[in-house]
């Protein structure tokens, strides 16, 4: 995002912080696609309760922005708004394993099928919570190592350790699916 | 010799696998569900529907919602029912089936709650309506208004701001409902300094040709001649 894309936003957050409705409309609708995307990867894409979460982070912003101190950080604090309702709804759901999951199936598999890539997102499905924040916000969000400790309150060691740690739970799920650790093993280029 | 690195997923590999399951940027909405069939379904649910409907009765009766609110105290009659005008506007604005219907206030109002406050010169019908998050709203003919918190004594008025052609000059509305006791709302827009009546609870405040998009320095203005900040979010210039 360019510095005047970043003002912009700001400048919306700004109005829409002091009450403005119109702003908070156009706000909303430029957080949207990250909010959502964000939200659901954490809850677990495929799941009614995904779509409710991104739905409640979107209300969650939409209430919380006369809060907002700092317009310039307004996409940090969403991110952190929304994480957090996905953290709460991921949990809970996680306690009910999952009883009112698996109804989107265009959600669930991707275009080509089932194989490595489906084996990959069931396993991420079955990290911790708190796991799978760190890798989306990293990796989906596109968020530096500094914004996601800021998003998920805690240090950036603590990021890298979670990160770090859903590897290894995803290379242990992989193979316990039958999948070797990494695309290059599965092709034999490993020695 | 294998890398350590070499041993785990990749970041790659995870993140494509993340970008494929991202979806939509809209969240979907859940079916509506089935009708219920069979006896032992339709008993609870119904035990169910006379608790909500009567749970219903009794907020859009009752007047705990409009605590403060004198001119909304009174039992609900057919004069209180949102006119088709002021319903036209609020469904146009929170059309079924759209995302926008989870965060938009309008899309949460209590439709059943409405209590006709007054008639506005150029505003037409002003009515307060109670919405599903405890919010409060008001809205005036045409479904134009704002939401904002319940009133309360360090929050004595709710405040919402309007400009739908704010670049080329429109007009700026500013509205908000206003508790007992409350004499005139002030609060400067364009630099200019701003006191507007409450009549019957309801403050409306209109300027045509305006590029003002909100307003500052808002304050509440009581008969007993105090005065309450209530949006210190909102300095003054």
């Amino acid at each position: 995002m360019t510095m005047e894309e970043s003002s912009a936003v700001a400048l919306l957050a700004s109005r829409a912080s002091e009450g403005d409705s119109c702003a908070l409309n156009e706000l909303l609708a430029e957080l949207r696609p990250s909010v959502v995307r964000t939200t659901r990867l954490i809850v677990g894409a495929g799941s009614w309760a995904a779509e409710d979460a991104a739905q409640e982070a979107l209300l969650d912003i939409s209430r919380g922005i006369s809060g907002l101190h700092d317009p310039m950080a307004v996409r940090g604090w969403a991110m952190r708004v929304a994480t957090n309702r996905a953290l709460r709804i991921a949990r809970r759901e996680r306690l009910l394993r999952f009883r009112n999951a698996l109804a989107l199936e265009d959600l669930q598999q991707p275009a080509d099928g089932k194989g490595r890539q489906a084996a990959l997102k069931h396993a991420f499905d079955s990290l911790p919570p708190r796991l799978r924040a760190t890798a989306v916000l990293r990796l989906q969000a596109g968020l530096s190592e500094d914004e996601t400790a800021d998003a998920l309150g805690c240090s950036v060691g603590a990021v890298k350790s979670n990160l770090h740690d859903a590897r290894k739970r995803l290379t242990r799920l992989l193979g316990d699916a039958g999948y070797a650790p990494t695309v290059k093993q599965a092709r034999g280029e490993l020695r | 010799m294998i890398d350590h690195e070499l041993e785990l997923v990749s970041l790659d590999e995870l993140r494509s696998t993340l970008d494929v399951y991202a979806g939509p940027e809209d969240p979907r909405e859940r079916p509506k569900k089935r009708r219920l069939r069979g006896f032992r379904r339709v008993v609870p649910a119904t035990v169910a529907v006379v608790a909500l409907i009567g749970a219903g009765v009794g907020i859009a009766d009752g007047f705990g919602a409009f605590d403060g609110i004198g001119a909304a105290q009174h039992p609900r009659t057919g004069v209180d029912a949102l006119d088709s005008k002021t319903l036209a506007g609020l469904q146009n604005a929170c059309p079924n089936g759209t995302v926008e219907k989870f965060y938009r206030p309008e899309c949460h109002l209590m439709i059943n709650s409405a209590r006709l406050v007054g008639l506005v010169a150029s505003f037409g019908n002003i009515y307060v309506v109670t919405d599903t998050r405890g919010d409060l709203c008001t809205f005036f003919e045409g479904g134009d208004g704002s939401c904002g918190p319940p009133l309360s004594s360090s929050h004595p008025i709710t405040f919402g701001t309007i400009n739908r052609s704010s670049t080329e000059g429109g007009t700026f509305i500013a509205s908000g409902l206003a508790a007992d006791g409350v004499a005139y709302v002030s609060f400067t827009v364009g630099g200019n300094a701003v006191d507007v009546p409450v009549k019957n609870n309801v403050w409306v405040y209109s300027e045509p040709d305006s590029h003002a998009t909100t307003a500052r320095c808002v304050a509440a203005h009581l008969d007993d001649g105090s005065t309450v900040n209530p949006f210190p979010g909102l300095p003054c210039p």
